[in-house]
């Protein structure tokens, strides 16, 4: 998915997303994402590269824009697995 | 009973303190001095129990359990760091509620790492008490934070008390907010659920120097 496909896509999926964003976007200054917002946001990208793969603390404390967001998005898609979270 | 369960009625239904990205575990000793400069963090006292007063250290521990159910710190997963403390407490055991309290470090506020650590305790308090609700009563600075999950259905905005904290130069509501049993299965169908499911963690490459 390139940049341009991802903002379509985050506008079609993120419930809360503005028609308009650009990928300097500020997700909560301008998008006005909040705690639930986020949590909405990282499950779409979880389930963009298949559900099952987790994105790491490391990764989602870097995203503050929609470029953020979108480079994470690839991150998470190329990373290689590491283990299963225990039950 | 018999039959099989969904994927999604097992996570429901463990009593498992993993959340997709945190573990929820039994405070220790060397808990208790990250805690306090947690406790007393500009960004976090004014909205935890001692609402900017400096306890000292030995104040702070007398408080840290009375009238708690349980509690946990919140660490990432195979780490013992200290993100946060989730705490079920004034439980009443004949109406059938208790009250929950989340704290976070402040450099995570705004990510969900809250609500996941939120419904980590109310899937273990919610496994082991027959309780109807969860009440949370919050300062309106920190209720902006996650005041979308009332439209999503997440919870319920029960009461406000108009300007009642004092806060960063202005008066803030005081906000009482129910999380029921109904609301906490209904949150499991969406991504709010996907916060309890277990999933694979990817090798993040070590940060340039």
């Amino acid at each position: 998915m390139s940049l341009d496909e991802f903002k379509a896509w985050f506008v079609t999926e993120i419930e809360w997303s503005p028609a308009e964003i650009t990928e300097d976007s500020d997700l909560v200054e301008d998008l006005g994402m909040d705690s639930v917002g986020a949590v909405d946001l990282i499950a779409a990208i979880e389930d963009a590269v298949g559900g099952e793969v987790i994105m790491p603390i490391e990764l989602l404390l870097q995203i503050t824009t929609v470029r953020d967001a979108y480079l994470q998005y690839c991150a998470l898609a190329h990373l290689p697995y590491e283990s299963e979270v225990p039950r | 009973m018999s039959g099989s369960i969904t994927a999604g009625e097992e996570a429901r239904l463990s009593p498992s303190l993993h959340t997709r990205r945190l573990q929820l575990r039994m405070l220790t000793n060397e808990d208790h001095a990250p805690l306090y400069r947690l406790s007393s963090d500009p960004d976090v006292t004014f909205q935890w129990r001692f609402r900017g007063t400096t306890p000292s250290y030995d104040e702070f521990l007398k408080q840290l359990y009375p009238g708690v159910l349980c509690q946990f710190v919140v660490s990432p997963h195979g780490s013992q760091e200290v993100l946060g403390l989730v705490v079920a407490y004034n439980a009443d055991f004949r109406h059938r509620f208790c009250h929950a309290a989340v704290v976070m470090h402040p450099s995570l506020h705004r990510r969900g790492l809250g609500i996941e650590a939120f419904m980590g305790l109310a899937r273990y308090v919610y496994y082991g008490w027959d309780f109807r609700m969860i009440i949370m009563e919050t300062v309106g600075i920190a209720f902006q934070n996650f005041s979308s999950g009332e439209e999503a259905g997440y919870f319920t905005v029960e009461g406000r008390i108009r300007d009642q904290f004092y806060y960063g130069g202005r008066y803030w509501d005081g906000v009482s907010v129910t999380h029921r049993r109904d609301q906490f299965e209904k949150a499991m169908q969406g991504p709010v659920g996907q916060l309890l499911t277990p999933g694979r963690r990817v090798k993040v490459p070590p940060a340039p120097r």
